[in-house]
């Protein structure tokens, strides 16, 4: 009988980051490639609440591309997997407020000055999932994607709802 | 066992890998103060051991609500008969944190006559770092940082329009109080305001 051939599949993740995927299988041998990207404010201080409109001069963020090799496991018609590799991260992390500009408005408006490290480092990015059960008549697979990337600057974690194209993990476990 | 052989493999790749993370390049940046006037308004800003402070004057409900009770302004400047010019910058517009400091500095300029260089001198150039949340007794217990003995401290005034009363200036000092360990060195310092009448 002949092996069954590797298949492709991608897509990409939303979460607190974002990001896309590609990844190929060849029975439970999983090889994954995936650039994300975080954004996230300082825990306290100004700029410290969430708003979308912020200045980005109040924002870390750090894009990731990376390359991993792990495993799948099938559990009933879901899909668990994790995978392990290399990464290369660059990132802006904010350090210490310095001070505030405050425009003449009648409520007040600021923009906020921090100091910050711009870096780029090679981290191990690590990554955990579960794929819900595949079906034929839906092209998009759903899944949850938990991932991290440990580095030497700033290690990072993100919870993703995953959107899988194309075929992941042994060839049987497609159905109808 | 076979198992167990794969995880101790795992685990040892895993670990391989951490050892060879690192840093590439890594750059900390300080941001720069801002030059000339804020809203068209007062502005002085300088260095703190290396560290920015910017003052500036900017209006909106809460200081309109403000200037019934007194001078809040952050950046004040005043000559007075005797020719004294004092120029006063405070960074109250900060939205500091707890536990943070503001900054206040005031600098005494000797028989103001315009553009030129004035020396600074003890006691009566002074600077004081107050803790947030500001607390009016904080003004006679905090330390207070005079010009320090046997270093050079000056103001050197650029541009004076008497017409519009427009004062633009630099200075640098290094100030000490007797209780703390350390000085503080007031570098890069500039100002662009208007003096009082």
């Amino acid at each position: 009988m002949p092996a069954p051939s590797p298949s492709w599949a991608g897509g990409f993740g939303l979460g607190n980051g974002v990001e896309i995927h590609v990844a190929r299988t060849q029975q439970r041998l999983l090889l994954l490639g995936r650039g994300r990207y975080k954004l996230w404010g300082p825990e306290s201080g100004p700029g410290s609440a969430f708003s979308l409109l912020q200045a980005l001069n109040t924002r870390s963020q750090q894009v990731e591309l990376a390359a991993l090799a792990g495993s799948s496991l099938p559990l009933g018609r879901t899909l668990l997997y994790g995978a392990a590799g290399v990464g290369y991260v660059a990132g802006r992390q904010l350090g210490e407020y310095r001070y505030s500009i405050q425009t003449n408005s009648i409520l007040g408006e600021a923009t906020h000055y921090y100091a910050y490290r711009d870096y780029q480092a090679l981290g191990v990015p690590l990554e955990a999932g579960l794929l819900l059960p595949e079906s034929k008549k839906r092209p998009v697979r759903l899944g949850l994607a938990f991932q991290a990337n440990l580095n030497p600057e700033h290690s990072v974690y993100c919870a993703l709802l995953s959107f899988w194209f194309g075929h992941v993990g042994p060839a049987n476990l497609v159905h109808r | 066992m076979r198992l167990l052989l794969k995880a101790s493999s795992a685990l040892a790749g895993l670990l391989t890998l951490l050892l060879a993370s690192c840093s590439l390049t890594k750059t900390d940046v300080e941001p720069e103060v801002p030059s000339g006037q804020l809203n068209a308004d007062n502005t002085l800003v300088y260095y703190a051991n290396g560290q920015p402070v910017v003052a500036h004057n900017y209006g909106n409900l809460g200081t309109v609500f403000l200037s019934f009770f007194g001078d809040g302004r952050s950046v004040i400047s005043k000559r007075f008969v005797d020719s004294t010019l004092v120029v006063r910058g405070a960074d109250w517009q900060n939205t500091t944190p707890a536990g943070g400091k503001n900054h206040v500095l005031s600098l005494t300029l000797a028989k103001f006559h315009g553009q030129g260089t004035y020396l600074l001198s003890s006691p009566a150039t002074t600077y004081q770092e107050l803790a947030v949340p500001y607390d009016p007794q904080q003004a006679t217990s905090s330390p207070l940082f005079t010009v320090a003995p046997a270093t050079s401290a000056e103001v050197i005034i650029t541009t004076w329009t008497p017409i519009t009363r427009r004062l633009q200036g630099t200075f640098r000092l290094v100030v000490a109080a007797p209780t703390q360990p350390a000085s503080v060195a007031i570098t890069d310092g500039q100002f662009d305001l208007f003096v009082d009448q």
